[in-house]
């Protein structure tokens, strides 16, 4: 006969001994007290609340694990307490831990800031009147007193595997979550790096853009002016003089009209500089507007002949249309104005 | 008959007269053998199937309720009466002052007092040990239960078991080698 056999029959024996009756006695019993008990809304309440109580403590350690291995110590400590105060050894040494832990770090903290206060004696007090608990709920046989041996469990402290389960998916459901912040963010400044880049891009592919557009016009533009010059230029040095009126009529852009302009400046400058000065007599001459530009296209022009003088006056009527066509004798008068 | 006649109601309170019936004498046996006081054992029991009843319907597993009701009711009770939980004494001398008694049982030839001293070494446990061993015994729970009521982990519910038989054993032994008996010889007329 193994010892359990022996516990078992000699337990037995030993109540059989005592028992007052058959168990549907005590049945017959219970019932009549629980009828009384039950009359009273206090009474049935109380007995709910034990059976709540009851399951509190092991329920308390479970979460006061749970929130140890999430590493929220206050909230562990909070809970392993209430499940201690209900005599669960385990919670009581993990508990003596967690203060333990609490009191050693509060020491390095002030050893580095000099100066201590009591709450790392009070935090050692609640490790050893913790660990004194844990004693009593058999971690330790021989030497509770002394605590020195209660630093290392004699026994497992392992949590339960649906509590380390239950622990280990809020961490993976934290990692995870924190991860998707942090993609979230990541990919946002992303975009935002991209969006930037695009923006940039497009400004400059626009920008470029408008400069090839400008460049094409450009280039447009000069074939249209190296075609007029090279006809001018076929024709001979007099056909200059119909540059002023190609340069008037054209619908050459303001930049090109001014090159040319200039073209004719130079021509002027080059071929009479005696014309300028002419010219400049003439603005100093008194003359208005109109005289002025008759004399200087007469003279400019080389209009010396009647059929150029009447041909002033068709490119006179041409330029300015509407105005009276007295050109020969004005032209006449002016310019012996300006010779005198 | 006898049984169906005492358990008469409705289907729930008959259905609690079933487990009441099933589970008295184990929970009793259980609280005895965890405090050797047969009065609060009875009492504990009681207050703990008052506890059942009362919420009788509410709990999957009653029977597992059951001995956690019990844990706590008779903490309370052995607060209440101002106890010194037994695991205070001292081993050693809760040990000697055993054999002294085995020995004087044996030349006497008392097997009440065997069984006294039986019982006096499951006494002698650390108040955990004791719980695993009289949970697993005289309750014939399964470690997966045990370790749920005492909210321990199972391999721990393993360990305090073997510890706690181990220590018996070695008392029992210690005993039997000094009287002169061999230990295969029952004990206590068992």
């Amino acid at each position: 006969v193994d010892i359990e056999s022996r516990i078992r029959a000699s337990v037995a024996k030993k109540i059989a001994g005592k028992s007052r009756g058959t168990p549907q006695q005590y049945y017959q019993e219970f019932q009549a007290v629980y009828e009384s008990r039950k009359k009273s809304h206090r009474e049935r309440v109380a007995l709910e609340n034990a059976a709540e109580v009851a399951d509190l403590g092991p329920a308390a350690y479970a979460l006061g694990v749970h929130f140890a291995l999430m590493g929220k110590t206050a909230e562990a400590q909070q809970w392993l307490r209430i499940a201690a105060d209900r005599d669960i050894g385990d919670a009581s040494f993990r508990l003596a831990k967690l203060h333990e832990g609490e009191a050693v770090k509060g020491f390095n903290r002030q050893l580095l800031d000099e100066g201590f206060d009591g709450s790392v004696d009070a935090e050692f007090s609640e490790a050893h009147y913790w660990y004194h608990r844990a004693a009593l709920s058999g971690y330790a046989v021989e030497d509770y007193v002394s605590a020195n041996k209660l630093e290392t469990p004699l026994l497992s402290l392992d949590c339960c595997p649906k509590v380390r389960s239950a622990a280990s998916d809020e961490v993976a459901r934290r990692t995870i979550s924190e991860a998707r912040v942090e993609a979230y963010e990541i990919r946002h400044e992303a975009r935002a790096d991209v969006n930037l880049i695009i923006e940039e891009a497009r400004s400059e592919v626009s920008s470029l853009a408008a400069q090839r557009r400008a460049l094409t016009d450009d280039i447009l533009e000069f074939r249209h002016v190296l075609s007029t010059l090279s006809s001018i230029v076929e024709l001979g040095r007099p056909s200059l003089r119909l540059l002023l009126p190609l340069l008037m009529k054209s619908r050459f852009s303001r930049r090109s009209r001014m090159s040319l302009e200039q073209v004719c400046g130079v021509y002027s400058l080059t071929v009479d500089f005696n014309r300028i000065r002419y010219a400049r007599r003439l603005e100093s001459s008194g003359l208005n507007g109109r005289q002025r530009f008759m004399v200087a296209m007469r003279r400019w022009l080389g209009l010396k002949s009647p059929a150029d003088v009447s041909g002033a006056a068709v490119l006179h009527a041409e330029l300015l249309p509407g105005e009276p066509n007295r050109l020969p004798d004005s032209v006449n008068q002016d310019e012996s104005l300006v010779t005198s | 008959m006898r049984c169906s006649a005492v358990i008469a109601g409705t289907p729930m309170e008959e259905e609690f007269g079933v487990f009441f019936m099933a589970c008295w004498d184990k929970l009793v046996r259980a609280v005895f053998a965890g405090t050797g006081d047969y009065g609060l054992a009875e009492d504990v029991a009681q207050e703990t199937m008052m506890v059942i009843a009362e919420t009788w319907g509410k709990y999957d597993r009653p029977n597992i309720l059951m001995y956690k009701v019990a844990r706590q009711r008779l903490s309370r009770m052995l607060q209440r009466q101002n106890k010194v939980p037994l695991q205070l004494r001292s081993f050693d001398s809760e040990s000697a002052d055993l054999q002294i008694r085995a020995g004087r049982a044996v030349r006497q030839g008392d097997s009440t007092d065997l069984r006294l001293d039986l019982e006096s070494a499951l006494l002698s446990l650390p108040v955990r040990q004791r719980e695993v061993v009289v949970l697993s015994t005289i309750c014939e729970l399964e470690p997966s239960e045990i370790a749920e009521i005492l909210g321990i982990h199972e391999s721990t519910v393993k360990t305090h078991k073997t510890r706690g038989i181990k220590r018996v054993e070695q008392l029992m032994g210690n005993w039997l080698t000094s009287t002169g008996s061999g230990p295969e010889q029952p004990v206590g007329g068992l």
